[in-house]
């Protein structure tokens, strides 16, 4: 179905190419995951495979890329839509009509479909994706899962052969994900459709996948069963990292398939894990009194009572909506509480301004590019040690303990995701404020710059730093917090301790707690630590 | 009986708008003026579509009104002086002759004030017609009844729309980012602060844009000859630029004349043939075209009645102020305005559909 | 906007020139006499308490009625004299006097120019003529004099010309009511029947085609008009006249007012608009309500 033959892409000047004489075939209905650390050059294998590299970004394409016997070369994208559905990162953003059934068909009207034809397939994709109750809303009322399975039903009614999907989970919360990869599932078991899908977050897809598509970074690829791949890829799902450590053959891809093997396991553990060394809890940095956030008739937060001490790490999780960012913006001050009331260490932080702000908490924000604005790495640094007045030098040596060396003329733009990250955490570490506030940090992370942050974390609290983080990654959090509060339309409804709170939950359980389920265990961590004999 | 609830073709209600926009631009009568907003308003209360785009309408409804307050704001502050019934006089600034007669304070006149709010009133009811026929018909869903030729230049300018809002959220984001970074968010350091990320994230979010459009099939088209390409493509707009000029030149103040008339004919007919040879190329179909029945002809029927009524029976001078006195009631173009809200009950329904939720974000 | 340039380059003139060439204000002068001369040549002349702008004075005793739009600051109609759309040839000219009969042609607009007391001030209607007719000469002394009675004339001798002997020598001066674009079409003056139905002179039959026009309106419109008008006058006599400001003060000699102001004498006639405001209120009330419900 896809074939790439002898295919070198290179962009602009760039001396190394993305993808260095690579041939590979996919055949009809497989689902293939494709594999790989930032910059890989995932997301340019499959903009290749519809045409869209180099037809639209540019750089230089060599060997031949045929879709179903269409040569990308002698076809451009618009010419493939009715073969290849691709569904980019951001579906919301590249939403064209008004409404979700107005959406779906806008592909097909493109394509001069009959009517009655398109009438019939737009009611089937509704059923397909489990859209029908929202064929009259509007495109932007839509919630992250509901627009990515929108964005996919709007390819699918052209009938292609072949669906391309960049990152389809990675802004979703752990439920909305689940609906996306069953109609994904379901769209190539029953439909004998031809899937290549990039996704960082594989405990999520790996057990999905039938093949996988390992790009190691060098502008190699192989493509070989998962199994295969995982016992070699740096990049691997916390189910994995165990079974490798353990030794376990073959290797389990799926809670199911691990908790076998884990019997045994099980039975040496300690029924109580081995603690870390936290960090010493202090004073409290932040606390929130009956805090009630309302946006017009919506009530985004009732009357949360929350405090957050020093060396605290606090995971916020909840679905999308469920007030975290609303609550982040609280205690930043951005957002101005309808009741109650919000201090830091003492101050209402909307009475703050400028670098009083920045001393007393330090926030990065869902998109850490915001915060940026320098041409160059070393400027941005550079600015943010005078606007905190911190010793020339401060924002760069953060910026290197985080990240390691970081070339200091780049755009903070052409940064991978994960150094991106880092220079805004830099940027906002240089004033020390006692509180830092994250917003879904690892959208983009891939597994060794999780393990990166996580330390880093870590290792703020253990200075003293107190850290509250929103996100989606039940293993970020169960990795990095002591603390985890869940929000539920807007109320508090679980606040205690990360390992008590998610391994209660089976949504927000990560892997390993599912796998050595009732024992308390969260990490790969947490059992090195409790049966050292693993650690090779 | 009740009709199945549907959505009204689109073109049926921006006529019926741009019928009661034209009385209004016909008359200086106040209380004409008030009815046409009235008629507007009932008819969108009652039909306007339930996606978020209608909400504009109150948006609309309150710039209409400032519009008002303004005009009369500023001839109290600084217009010039109407002779007539002094209202109340306010303390008088006397300003250097250079400023070209602008005086401060002085006697206020009721001519001056009634004069203002009329001109302030008709400004306001030219939005609120607007307002109503984006509320019952987002322009969005009129490229679907554009010509093929046209068809493209549609989709970009509602594609172009749809970024405004977008744009104004990453504003709102990339401003409380750099808020949140101590730094000031005014003066010309500021501006660029938040400029660069926003426009930045404008180009990029275009470009998926376009990407996504581009591999969903946008622009595939049928082989014509790249010279009747062009050729057709500059007939179509200059055809309608002539019909533009034409149409103004017809209805403006100056009336009609026959180079007017010939522009605007000439110009239809031109870019309706270079309309049918361009649209030759573009292959597309369409998805559940809105029909065009019963109701569609009374929306149009009721907003023609009203124009025609006032172009029978009003005959204001425009130019000329306002005489100070009780508006005097015109029953003819009065009750003919009010068949204007006959769609608000003569029409289906509109189907109902989940009213959206406000989703906040943190920067 | 429009005139603006113009403005300022009258202004700059006039600025020193007012300065220069206005007589000297009559010690106790404490008027400004105001002559205006209507398209059919009659004339209406009357006196005007000094202070405000030379436009303010005319509407001390004057119905004036400004344009709007392309319009927009332009004196369109007097006493309902004029065209709702003035051109070159029709409009209101404006005219300085220094209060001895003498006219000449301002070169400033009449809501910026604030004329002295003992002065005279002229309106004249152009009708078509290439150039301004000169308003008839009368002097301070003739028009205020019972007035002021200790005001001293710069000088006496009123001319006693007929109004459309002289002509205005600058008429390529834009006057001030005048527009500077013509527009195509001129109408004839609207509401000419208005206040000849109330003028105390003679005056000759109106223009039919404003009659018609007249006619059409409904009659409503017309008797409350005027009423209107009819406050305004009872002054439009020959000098000299009686001087009556609003509201008519008790030492003057004027002669019984015919009217109380138009918004309080028609009630009755009241009625039907304000019926159809409630008819707009319940529609707005109607469509807020639905509104509400649909929403909620």
């Amino acid at each position: 179905m896809i074939d790439f033959e002898n295919v070198s892409i290179t962009y602009g000047d760039s001396p190394r190419p993305v993808l260095d004489d690579v041939s590979v075939h996919v055949p009809e209905g497989e689902l293939c995951l494709v594999v790989g650390s930032t910059g890989s050059g995932k997301s340019t294998l499959l903009g290749a495979v519809n045409g869209l590299v180099p037809h639209f970004t540019g750089g230089t394409v060599s060997g031949h890329v045929r879709i179903a016997g269409r040569d990308t070369r002698d076809h451009p994208p618009r010419e493939l839509a009715d073969i290849v559905g691709v569904v980019g990162q951001n579906p919301a953003a590249t939403f064209v009509a008004d409404t979700v059934e107005d959406e779906l068909a806008w592909t097909m009207e493109s394509l001069a479909v009959a009517p009655d034809v398109m009438r019939r397939r737009v009611e089937d994709v509704l059923d397909l994706l489990g859209l029908a109750d929202l064929r009259a809303r509007s495109v932007t009322s839509l919630s992250g899962g509901q627009a990515q399975r929108v964005a996919i039903g709007a390819v699918l009614t052209a009938n292609p052969r072949v669906l391309v999907l960049d990152e389809p989970t990675s802004a979703l919360d752990p439920a909305a994900a689940e609906d996306v990869l069953a109609a994904v599932h379901r769209l190539v078991h029953d439909l004998g459709l031809t899937v290549l899908m990039a996704e960082h977050r594989l405990e999520r897809v790996v057990q999905h996948a039938d093949t996988l598509l390992w790009l190691p970074g060098d502008g190699t690829l192989e493509r070989d069963t998962p199994r295969r791949i995982m016992q070699r890829t740096t990049s691997t799902p916390p189910i994995v990292t165990l079974a490798r450590a353990a030794g376990w053959d073959p290797l389990p891809l799926t809670v199911r398939d691990a908790r076998a093997p884990a019997r045994e396991l099980r039975d040496r553990l300690p029924a109580e894990p081995v603690a870390a060394d936290a960090a010493p809890l202090g004073s409290a940095v932040a606390t929130a009194q009956a805090l009630t956030v309302r946006y017009g008739p919506l009530t985004a937060l009732r009357e949360i009572t929350l405090s957050v001490r020093a060396g605290e790490i606090v995971a916020l999780m909840g679905r999308n909506g469920a007030g975290k960012s609303t609550l982040l913006g609280a205690l930043c001050g951005l957002v101005r509480p309808s009741a109650g009331t919000v201090r830091l260490g003492g101050t209402d932080p909307r009475q703050l301004r400028g670098r009083d702000l920045t001393r007393h908490v330090g926030v990065v924000p869902q998109q850490p590019g915001d915060l940026l604005y320098g041409d160059t790495v070393a400027e941005e640094c550079r600015t943010a040690d005078r606007e905190t007045g911190a010793v020339p030098g401060t924002a760069a040596a953060v910026l290197r303990r985080l990240a390691g060396p970081v070339e200091p003329d780049l755009h903070p733009r052409d940064l991978s995701e994960g150094q991106r990250l880092c220079l805004a955490l830099a940027v906002v570490l240089t004033a020390r404020p006692p509180l830092l506030l994250l917003d879904e940090p690892t959208r983009g992370l891939d597994y060794p710059a999780k393990v990166r942050l996580v330390t880093t974390l870590r290792e703020l609290a253990a200075e003293g730093h107190a850290v509250v983080l929103a996100t989606h990654d039940v293993e970020l959090a169960a990795e990095a917090s002591v603390r985890t509060v869940v929000l539920a339309d807007g109320d508090v409804v679980a606040d205690g301790a990360s390992r008590a709170v998610v391994t209660q939950s089976p949504v927000f359980a990560p892997q390993i707690a599912k796998v050595l389920a009732p024992l308390p265990y969260l990490t790969v961590a947490d059992v090195l630590r409790s049966a050292p004999e693993l650690i090779p | 009986m009740r009709a199945t609830p549907r959505l009204l073709h689109p073109a049926a209600w921006w006529l019926w708008a741009l019928a009661l926009a034209y009385s209004s631009m016909r008359t200086n009568d106040p209380l004409l003026l008030l009815t046409i907003a009235a008629v507007a308003a009932v008819v969108v209360g009652a039909r306007r579509g339930r996606a978020p785009w209608a909400r504009a309408y109150g948006l609309l409804l309150r710039l209409a009104l400032l519009t008002v307050v303004v005009t009369v704001l500023l001839q109290v502050v600084l217009g010039a002086r109407y002779p007539g019934h002094t209202l109340f006089t306010l303390p008088a600034v006397p300003l250097p002759s250079w400023l070209g007669g602008l005086s401060l304070g002085g006697p206020i006149t009721g001519e001056a004030v009634l004069n203002a709010f009329v001109s302030g009133l008709r400004l306001a009811v030219l939005i609120t017609c607007f307002g109503a026929a984006n509320a019952l018909a987002h322009p969005a869903r009129l490229t679907r009844i554009l010509p093929a030729a046209l068809y493209e230049v549609g989709v970009a300018v509602v594609v172009a729309m749809t970024f405004v809002p977008q744009l104004a959220e990453s504003l709102v984001r990339v401003r409380s980012a750099q808020r949140l970074r101590g730094r000031a968010i005014s003066g010309l350091r500021g501006i660029r602060g938040v400029a660069v990320p926003v426009l930045e994230e404008a180009l990029e979010r275009a470009i998926a844009l376009a990407a996504s459009m581009d591999s969903r099939g946008y622009g595939r088209r049928a082989h014509l000859p790249s010279t009747t390409r062009r050729l057709s493509g500059a007939g179509v707009l200059i055809g309608l630029g002539a019909a533009v000029v034409g149409t103004y030149q017809v209805i403006s103040a100056s009336g009609g004349n026959r180079i007017a008339v010939m522009l605007l004919c000439g110009g239809t007919g031109l870019a309706a043939v270079a309309g049918f040879v361009a649209g030759r190329r573009v292959r597309r179909t369409r998805y559940r075209p809105d029909p065009w029945r019963g109701p569609e002809w009374l929306v149009v029927c009721c907003g023609g009645v009203v124009a025609l009524t006032y172009v029978l029976t009003v005959h204001d001078e425009l130019t000329l102020g306002v005489p100070y006195a009780w508006p005097t009631l015109r029953l003819v173009p009065f009750l003919a305005t009010l068949i204007g809200a006959l769609p608000a009950v003569a029409t289906p329904d509109v189907p109902s559909a989940t009213p959206r939720v406000a989703k906040p974000a943190l920067a | 906007m429009r005139r603006l340039p113009a403005l300022f380059g009258a202004l700059a003139l006039c600025a020193t020139a007012a300065l220069a060439i206005a007589p000297p204000a009559a010690a106790s002068a404490r008027h400004v006499g105001v002559v205006v001369r209507y398209a059919n040549g009659r004339v209406s002349a009357g006196c005007a308490r000094v202070g405000g702008t030379g436009l303010e004075l005319l509407g001390q005793h004057h119905a004036v009625r400004m344009g709007t739009q392309q319009y927009s600051g332009f004196v369109i109609e007097i006493d309902g004299v004029g065209t709702p759309r003035p051109d070159d040839t029709h409009y209101w000219s404006y005219w300085h006097s220094g209060g001895n009969g003498g006219w000449r042609y301002s070169s400033s607009g009449a809501a910026s120019y604030r004329p002295k007391a003992g002065t005279v001030e002229g309106w004249s209607y152009v009708n078509g003529q290439g150039s301004a007719p000169r308003p008839p000469s009368r002097t301070y002394a003739a028009l205020c004099g019972r007035l002021d009675p200790h005001a001293v004339p710069r000088s006496t001798a009123p001319s006693s010309s007929t109004a459309s002997a002289g002509s205005a020598a600058p008429s390529t001066v834009a006057p001030a009511a005048s527009n500077t674009r013509p527009a195509p079409h001129a109408g004839a003056p609207v509401s000419v029947a208005r206040s000849r139905a109330v003028a105390t002179a003679a005056a000759p039959a109106p223009h039919t085609r404003a009659a018609k026009r007249t006619a059409s309106r409904p009659p409503v419109a017309r008797s409350s008009a005027r009423s209107t008008t009819s406050t305004r006058s009872h002054h439009a006599t020959a000098p000299p006249t009686r001087h009556s400001p609003r509201p008519a003060p008790a030492t003057s000699p004027a002669p019984s007012i015919a009217a109380q102001p138009a918004a309080d004498t028609s009630g009755t006639n009241a009625w039907p608009t304000l019926g159809a405001l409630a008819v707009v209120a319940a529609l707005g009330v109607t469509a807020w309500v639905v509104m509400r419900r649909r929403a909620g």
